[in-house]
C-alpha cells in the first residue's frame, strides 16, 4: 500500500495534475463436461497494474504485471493528445468492501466435475434427441484496489460463479440449440439456484425449437418477455445512454425530451437484490461510489451513464460507470445492472387483444449502434393468435429503431426478473444484469422468412 | 536451473512421470487513442505462461504471470479432476518454418508512428463525426516447449489503425467501424482507410427505408461484411471438434453449387494473421477446406485430430491463459467473378453472435448497406451459412485483406432479406 502510494506521490512531484492506481487480482477455474470428457479447462491467476496520470492535458497509462521494473517518466510521456482531456476530482474516502457469498463453494476442482457431470447426465438421459451438451462452470475471485491522487483508497473482493449449459439435439433433419446460464455472486450456483427448473426450462426450450416453424418476415405486434425486455433495456436503451456514445448518437439530443409513454421507466443500477443482478459495482474502476441512473423516467430522457472525464464533459454527478475488464484495460463508460422499471398490467390481459402477433420468450444476444437501431436474435418465441399462444417459432431475430419502438409500448407488465450476461465494449468484457417485465410492442419487425 | 527457465517445469514433470508442455508469451502494445473528450498513450507489457502436464491420459492445465511452484501445483490439482483420455497427448514435429513480413522492426517504439496516424484521421474530422480513433502496434514473442523435444519460437509484430465514426447532423448516422491491420507499418493504406469512412459517412447521411418489391434480391458483401459475418459462422462450422461433436451444418464433402474454394494460409507475408507455427507449438500448413465446392477438410488441433482419428492441420489456436483451441488464419476466398453492380451491398451486420452457431442459422441486421440509389436504414438478413455459401454468384476482382478475410466482395442471391 504504501509502495502504490509513493508511485502516486512521485507522479505528482513530476508535474502530474492526476494519478490513479487500480491493482486488480483475477484467480480463474473453469470445469467443463460434455458428451466427450470432463476437464478443468482454466486454472490460474493473473494480477496486474494500471497506472494512469492526467498530464499536460492528456492521460498517460502503463499496465504491466511487474511494478517494479516501471520507469515513471515513461508513463508520463505516453500522456500524449490534443490536451483537453480533464477528470473529476473527488472527496478522499477510505472503504474496503467485500461481498460475502451465502453459498461459498468449498468444493475441490474434482468434486465440481462430478457435479456438472451429473447434471449433463440427467439431461442427455431425459432427451434422446440431445445429441451434444456443455456444462460448465466458472469461478471468478477478483480483488481490486484503487488509489488516486485525490485520495480515494478503496477495496474490493467479491466472486462472479456461472453454471451455464448448451445442448444441440437433432430430429428428422433438424437441428437446434438452447442454453441457460446462471450467474449470481452469491456462491456455488448448484445451491444458489433449482437446477432441477432450469434444467426443466432447458428440455422444453429444446422440445418448443425442434417444433417450430418460421415466422413471416415483416413488421408484427410483439409481446416481449423479461428476459427479453431486459435485453433491449441494455442492447438499445443503455448502450445509447453511454455518455461516451450519447454524445455522438440520438440520445444525447433528446435530454429532457419526452420519448414515450409515462409506462417507459429505465435505470442503470449498481446493486439489485437479485441473485443474477451480476454487473454489482459498489464502486467503479476509478473509485466512485455507483449511484442510481434514470435513463429514462415517465419517458423521458433523463440522464447518461458516466465515468470521471465524461460526468465534467455532461455537467452530470459521477455515476459510478468507469469500468474496465482487467488491469490490461484502460476504463471505458460501461453498465452495470440495467434494467425496464415493471408496470401494473397482468401478462394475460396484455395477450387479450392480440390477434396476430408474436411473443419473443428467450434471446440469443443482441447489439445496436447509436443512431438507434438494434438487433435481438431470438431463441424461444411463440405465434399469438386471438389473443392465445399457440406454436413455438424457430430461426426468429427481431430489429428496428429504438426511437420507434419505445414510443410503440403500449403496456408493461408487474412480473420482473433480472437476467446475468458479460457485455462487450472495444474489446472489454464486463459482467452485467439485465432486467424487465413483459413489454407490448404494437409495431416491431421481425426477421424470418419471406414466403 | 532458475525458476526462470521454461526447462525447469519440464524437467520438475519428468521427474513425477509426467510430459509437460509450456507456452510463454511475452507481450508489449502501445496505443494511442482519441476520444472527443479524453485522448490517451497506453503501453502494456505481460509475460504469461500456459502449463499443460499429462499424466496416466489425464490432462492438467494452469497458468500465471511467473514460473513456479504454484503453477505446477495448480495444473497438478486440474489433473486431479481430468478423465482418462487416449486423446490426451502432447505432439512433436521437427519441421521449422520461417516467414519473411510478420516482424517490423519499427513497432518497437512505435508512438510517433501512432501519433502520425491518429493526425492523418484527424485530416477528416470536418467530414465525419469521430466516436473514437485508436492506433495501435505492438509483438509477442511466442515460445513453446515440451517433453517430446519441441522448442518453437517466434516473434511476431501487429498493427492496427482504425476509427469509429458516424453522421450526426439532423439525422444520426450509424457507427461505421473501419480499420486497417498488418504486420508491417508500410502495408497499412491509410488513404484507403480514410476514403472508406468518408464514402460510407457519406452514404448514410441520408438513408431510405427498405421495401421489398422483388422476389430475388442480390446481395454484395463487402471484405468487412464477410469477415463479420461469415467468418465466425464458417469457422466454427469447419472446425474437427465441432463435426465430431455434432455440432456443425457441414458434412465433409458436402458440395457448394458455387464451386467456391476457401483456404485457411497463415503463411502469407504481411496478413494479420500469419504465423510460423500453430499454439502447440507446430509448424504452420496451408489447409484447403472448400475445394471448388467440395468441403474437403476440417481444421484440428492435436486432441481432436487424435480423437476424429483425422489430419491435424495445425490449426491450434490459444493465449497463454487457455488450452489450445481451433481457429482459421487468413481464409482466402475465391471463385467465379462477376462485374456487375446490380444487388444491395452489405458492409457491416449487427447481431451475428446471436446466431445458432450449431445450426448454421442466423438473423442479422445490416445496418451499413446501399444500392445505387443510396443508403438503406435497416435491412435484416436471415438464413443458413451453408445454404449462403451455395448461393455464391462469384467474387470481385478488387482482392484485399480485412482482419481474417483474403478475398474480393462476395455476390450472393436467395437470402432472405426483410
Amino acid at each position: 500500500m504504501v509502495k502504490l502510494e509513493e508511485k502516486l506521490n512521485s507522479l505528482l512531484s513530476m508535474g502530474a495534475d492526476f494519478a490513479d492506481i487500480r491493482y486488480m487480482k483475477s484467480k480463474t477455474l473453469i470445469a467443463n463436461s460434455s458428451e466427450v470428457r470432463n476437464i478443468i479447462s482454466n486454472n490460474g491467476i493473473s494480477e496486474g497494474y494500471a497506472i494512469r496520470v492526467l498530464y499536460k492535458g492528456n492521460f498517460g497509462y502503463k499496465f504491466t504485471t511487474n511494478l517494479n521494473n516501471l520507469d515513471l517518466k515513461d508513463v508520463l510521456l505516453l500522456a500524449v493528445g490534443d490536451k483537453k482531456t480533464n477528470v473529476y476530482q473527488l472527496k478522499p474516502k477510505k472503504d474496503i468492501v467485500i461481498i460475502k457469498e451465502k453459498y461459498p463453494n468449498s468444493k475441490k476442482p474434482n468434486e465440481i466435475i462430478e457435479d456438472i457431470s451429473k447434471i449433463k447426465e440427467e439431461i442427455l438421459n431425459a432427451d434422446k434427441r440431445i445429441k451434444s451438451i456443455n456444462v460448465r462452470y466458472s469461478e471468478n475471485s477478483i480483488e481490486k484496489q484503487y488509489l488516486s491522487s485525490d485520495g480515494r483508497d478503496i477495496e474490493i473482493k467479491y466472486k462472479i460463479s456461472s453454471l451455464s449449459i448448451s445442448a444441440v439435439a437433432r430430429e428428422n433433419n433438424i437441428n437446434v440449440s438452447s442454453h441457460i446460464s446462471l450467474s449470481t455472486y452469491l456462491g456455488y450456483p448448484i445451491e444458489v439456484f433449482d437446477i432441477n427448473e432450469s434444467v426443466n426450462k432447458l428440455l422444453n426450450k429444446v422440445s418448443m425449437q425442434l417444433k417450430g416453424k418460421s415466422a413471416k418476415a415483416g413488421e408484427a405486434k410483439v409481446i416481449l418477455s423479461p428476459e427479453v425486455s431486459g435485453v433491449f433495456a441494455h442492447e438499445a436503451l443503455g448502450h445509447l445512454a453511454e455518455a461516451d456514445l450519447a454524445i455522438s448518437g440520438i440520445l444525447g439530443k433528446l435530454k429532457g425530451k419526452k420519448i414515450a409513454k409515462d409506462i417507459v421507466n429505465v435505470s442503470d443500477s449498481p446493486y439489485l437484490d437479485y441473485p443474477t443482478a451480476i454487473g454489482i459495482t459498489p464502486y467503479d474502476d476509478e473509485g466512485v461510489e455507483g449511484r442510481e441512473v434514470n435513463i429514462i423516467e415517465n419517458g423521458i430522457v433523463k440522464e447518461f451513464l458516466n465515468n470521471r472525464t465524461y460526468a465534467l464533459y455532461t455537467n452530470e454527478l459521477p455515476s459510478g460507470n468507469g469500468r474496465s475488464e482487467d488491469f490490461r484495460s484502460s476504463i471505458l463508460i460501461r453498465m452495470r445492472n440495467t434494467y425496464f422499471r415493471p408496470g401494473k398490467s397482468r401478462f394475460d390481459e396484455m395477450l387479450e387483444d392480440i390477434k396476430e402477433g408474436y411473443l419473443m420468450s428467450s434471446v440469443l444476444g443482441g447489439q445496436t449502434s447509436p443512431d438507434g437501431t438494434f438487433q435481438f436474435g431470438i431463441e424461444e418465441g411463440y405465434k399469438i393468435e386471438n389473443g392465445e399462444i399457440k406454436y413455438p417459432l424457430r430461426n426468429v431475430g427481431i430489429a428496428g429503431y429504438t426511437l420507434e419502438t419505445l414510443s410503440q409500448i403500449t403496456d408493461v407488465s408487474k412480473d420482473f426478473n433480472v437476467w446475468p450476461g458479460v457485455c462487450g465494449k472495444m474489446g472489454q468484457s464486463v459482467y452485467v444484469g439485465t432486467g424487465g417485465p413483459y413489454v407490448k410492442v404494437e409495431k416491431i419487425k421481425v426477421g424470418g422468412s419471406n414466403e | 536451473m532458475s525458476k526462470e527457465d521454461l526447462d525447469y517445469i519440464i524437467n520438475k514433470a519428468s521427474k513425477e512421470n509426467a510430459e509437460a508442455e509450456i507456452l510463454h508469451v511475452k507481450i508489449k502494445v502501445y496505443e494511442v487513442s482519441k476520444e472527443k473528450n479524453e485522448q490517451h498513450g497506453m503501453a502494456y507489457e505481460e509475460d504469461g505462461y500456459g502449463l499443460r502436464i499429462i499424466k496416466n491420459k489425464k490432462l492438467g492445465f494452469s497458468y500465471g504471470n511467473k514460473i513456479s511452484d504454484e503453477l505446477y501445483e495448480l495444473a497438478v490439482s486440474s489433473l486431479a479432476a481430468g478423465k482418462e483420455d487416449e486423446a490426451n497427448i502432447l505432439s512433436y514435429d521437427s519441421r521449422k518454418v520461417k516467414l519473411e513480413g510478420i516482424f517490423d522492426e519499427s513497432v518497437v517504439n512505435p508512438i510517433d508512428n501512432l501519433k502520425y496516424y491518429i493526425e492523418s484521421l484527424d485530416s477528416i474530422s470536418d467530414k465525419v463525426n469521430f466516436i473514437n480513433q485508436r492506433a495501435v502496434a505492438g509483438y509477442t514473442t511466442i515460445e513453446v516447449k515440451n517433453s517430446l523435444g519441441l522448442d518453437s519460437k517466434s516473434k511476431t509484430s501487429f498493427i492496427w489503425i482504425g476509427g469509429v465514426a458516424n453522421y450526426l447532423g439532423d439525422e444520426v448516422g450509424p457507427e461505421i467501424y473501419e480499420g486497417e491491420s498488418s504486420k508491417f507499418f508500410k502495408k497499412i493504406n491509410i488513404d484507403n482507410l480514410l476514403n472508406n469512412l468518408v464514402l460510407k459517412i457519406d452514404i448514410t447521411k441520408r438513408r431510405r427505408k427498405f421495401e421489398n418489391n422483388k422476389k430475388n434480391i442480390d446481395i454484395i458483401f463487402t471484405q468487412k461484411a464477410i469477415n463479420e459475418l461469415v467468418v465466425p459462422l464458417l469457422t466454427n462450422g469447419i472446425t474437427l471438434e465441432s463435426y465430431y461433436r455434432n455440432r456443425t451444418p457441414f458434412k465433409l464433402n458436402d458440395i457448394f453449387d458455387s464451386k467456391i474454394s476457401v483456404t485457411d494460409d497463415p503463411l502469407i507475408p504481411y496478413l494479420p494473421w500469419s504465423r510460423e507455427f500453430d499454439g502447440e507449438g507446430l509448424p504452420s500448413i496451408r489447409t484447403e477446406i472448400i475445394k471448388n465446392g467440395t468441403l474437403m477438410k476440417y481444421l484440428s488441433n492435436t486432441y481432436w485430430s487424435k480423437k476424429a482419428n483425422m489430419e491435424n492441420t495445425h490449426s491450434a489456436f490459444r493465449s497463454f491463459n487457455s488450452l489450445p483451441g481451433i481457429s482459421t488464419s487468413n481464409l482466402v476466398f475465391e471463385g467465379k467473378s462477376f462485374k456487375d453492380d446490380d444487388g444491395i451491398y452489405i458492409d457491416q451486420v449487427q447481431g451475428v453472435h446471436t446466431s445458432n452457431f450449431d445450426t448454421g442459422d442466423f438473423s442479422v441486421s445490416a445496418n451499413v448497406s446501399w444500392d445505387k440509389d443510396g443508403g438503406f436504414r435497416e435491412i435484416i438478413i436471415s438464413g443458413n451459412i451453408k445454404d449462403l455459401l451455395n448461393k455464391i454468384i462469384g467474387f470481385s476482382s478488387d482482392v484485399i485483406s480485412y482482419d481474417k478475410v483474403y478475398s474480393g466482395k462476395m455476390k450472393v442471391s436467395g437470402l432472405s432479406i426483410a
